[in-house]
């Protein structure tokens, strides 16, 4: 019963998201709804390593765009179909993780951070540069789209993906690979004290996260069409961790709705014009000094407040 | 005696130029507690830690169960069967009694952790004989009653006791606990000393270390003296307190 329970607002959830396309007129919040999809996903990826684990990673965005370059560049050099360089994607980007998770785990707290936002830099600077193959700073236009450019199609195509990557996030969370990425943040050198390999399970969550970006980052460019280096700079990054602050981190609910705010709110904010960014950044400021447990983390307490006399609930 | 737990030999430890192990050698057996004891600075954490796995000694060697684990990471020497515990209490803030107790159990468990991503139920029912495992730990260390508090939620002395039955969990052959007795009140020593009693006759060797002398002379069958990282005396208790050299370097004349 307990289970069922959990389950009524996600499947709620699900529902109002699949009517969606119906319930809207206005085709532009159609196009921020695919937008606020496919950071969903990015924001769940971000969470495993930043909510769960306790590592505060600044290169999201660049493997977003990692994921992002692979599938246009692979489809427009070698003409192979969508579908498969979409696939490609996210493998591409873990192994870049791989190849920059085994080092920079070894170091902690802000000099992962660091470590993080320097491999962002470098993304960054490599698209820019190496545009022989990236076309540089003007970027890649006329990415092929799915379905002849249907937003209708891609909608459900990016709501399938971000429910599935979601309930992905809630089986890693949930068993024992779960419960060591919590341990590993609550107290890392107790950890391996008790016979546990740390960095197994940390490298785990950070390539996960990398794919979870990486495939991000391909829909992103088969969405718009166009993909430029400065749409994965770290400014995107520092969205994706938001997304978790605010929504709620080690949540799996949070970064769904972390999501939706990060690319909403500077939309609804249009009213105040040229100060929209400025308000839009105060808001975050106050938001993650006032709410550091995000809106899941107050509903919940607010929640175990309401039902305490009614009985002792798990969870 | 029964056989050989833990052997040490000729192990050093510098840091620097500070030499704070010097070619210790001992032995442990099955079902005995050895006392680590001496003054503050004379190397006996230092020990522990390179024992552990912390860091890697300077020279020498230590076999645990015949095999040579000098080389090997902390996480690999628990599986063989080596735990310790910490001075200080080292826990998971969030978690329940009861989580924080079966994450001990890591090593011992058959599963795959990655499998159990899975959502199939094998791991589930291996769960099941790990609660059971759990609960015995549970009652063994004393926190049967505060098994679904949250680990924040305990006192110091609680968290100590907790500590011990989380390295219990990975059935170790040989438990190092550190100073368990900082901090702990007198009944609660006592309960500690039935506890580490109650852990030897599980066949599991103990190394304690500890500043509290009544409770080290009552508990262990051997004492091991450390000096300036060496050791000085070896033996029972009572030749321990008899040992001119332990009473000039430690003990002092009172004792």
């Amino acid at each position: 019963m307990n289970k069922s329970l959990h389950l009524l607002p996600w499947l709620l959830g699900l529902a109002v998201l699949a009517m969606l396309p119906q319930l809207i007129t206005v085709k532009y919040y159609l196009h921020l709804s695919i937008l606020a999809l496919i950071w969903v996903i990015v924001a769940q990826g971000q969470n495993l390593i930043q909510g769960f684990t306790g590592y505060v990673s600044i290169v999201q965005a660049g493997f977003m765009g990692i994921g992002a370059y692979a599938s246009t560049l692979i489809g427009l050099n070698f003409q192979w179909p969508l579908w498969l360089t979409m696939m490609l994607a996210p493998l591409i980007t873990a192994l870049f993780a791989l190849a920059t998770g085994y080092p920079s785990l070894r170091v902690k707290g802000h000099y992962f951070a660091i470590v993080t936002l320097a491999f962002n830099l470098i993304i960054v600077i490599v698209l820019v540069n190496y545009s022989e193959l990236t076309k540089g700073e003007a970027g890649i236009s006329n990415i092929p789209k799915p379905w002849g450019g249907s937003r209708e199609a891609f909608y459900y195509l990016a709501l399938a993906l971000a429910a599935s990557l979601t309930l992905l996030a809630a089986l890693i969370a949930r068993s024992r690979v779960g419960e060591i990425l919590l341990a590993i943040r609550q107290n890392e050198d107790f950890v391996a004290a008790i016979g546990i390999s740390a960095w197994k399970y940390k490298l785990f969550a950070f390539v996960i996260s990398a794919m979870y970006a990486g495939l991000g980052g391909a829909l992103y460019a088969h969405f718009q069409g166009f993909i430029n280096p400065e749409i994965f700079g770290v400014a995107q990054s520092l969205d994706a961790i938001l997304a978790v602050i605010l929504g709620g981190s080690g949540t799996i609910a949070g970064p769904v709705i972390g999501a939706f705010l990060v690319v909403f709110l500077p939309e609804i904010l249009r009213f105040a014009d040229s100060f929209r960014l400025i308000l839009y950044g105060l808001i975050l400021v106050l938001a993650t000094i006032f709410m550091p447990i995000g809106i899941v983390g107050i509903a919940k307490s607010a929640f175990a407040r309401m039902t305490r006399r009614g009985g002792q609930h798990g969870g | 005696m029964a056989d050989t737990i833990l052997r040490v030999e000729q192990l050093s430890k510098s840091f620097g130029g500070v030499r704070a192990v010097r070619d210790l050698s001992f032995e442990v057996s099955a079902g005995e507690i050895l006392g680590l004891i001496g003054p503050n600075g004379s190397g006996k954490s230092t020990t522990v830690n390179v024992l552990a796995g912390v860091f890697p000694p300077t020279a020498g060697s230590i076999l645990l169960g015949g095999q040579a684990v000098e080389t090997l990471p902390e996480a690999k020497r628990v599986a063989l069967g080596l735990s310790r515990t910490f001075q200080t209490a080292k826990v998971f803030p969030e978690f329940t009694v009861r989580q924080h107790v079966a994450m001990g159990c890591h090593t011992v468990r058959q599963i795959n952790s990655f499998a159990s991503i899975l959502p199939f139920g094998a791991w589930r029912r291996e769960q099941a004989d790990i609660d059971r495992e759990v609960d015995d730990i549970l009652q063994l260390c004393g926190l049967h009653a505060v098994a679904e508090r949250v680990v924040a939620s305990l006192s110091s002395g609680q968290q100590r006791f907790l500590m011990i039955a989380t390295a219990l969990a990975a059935r170790p052959k040989i438990l190092l606990v550190d100073e368990p007795a900082a901090g702990l009140v007198e009944h609660e020593r006592q309960d500690l000393a039935e506890l580490i009693r109650g852990i030897r006759q599980r066949g599991i060797a103990v190394v304690i270390i500890e500043h509290h002398m009544a409770l080290i002379m009552a508990l262990c069958d051997r004492i091991v003296v450390l000096n300036f990282g060496a050791k000085i005396a070896e033996g029972t208790p009572a030749e321990i307190r008899a040992n001119p050299a332990v009473i000039d370097a430690y003990l002092g004349e009172a004792a």
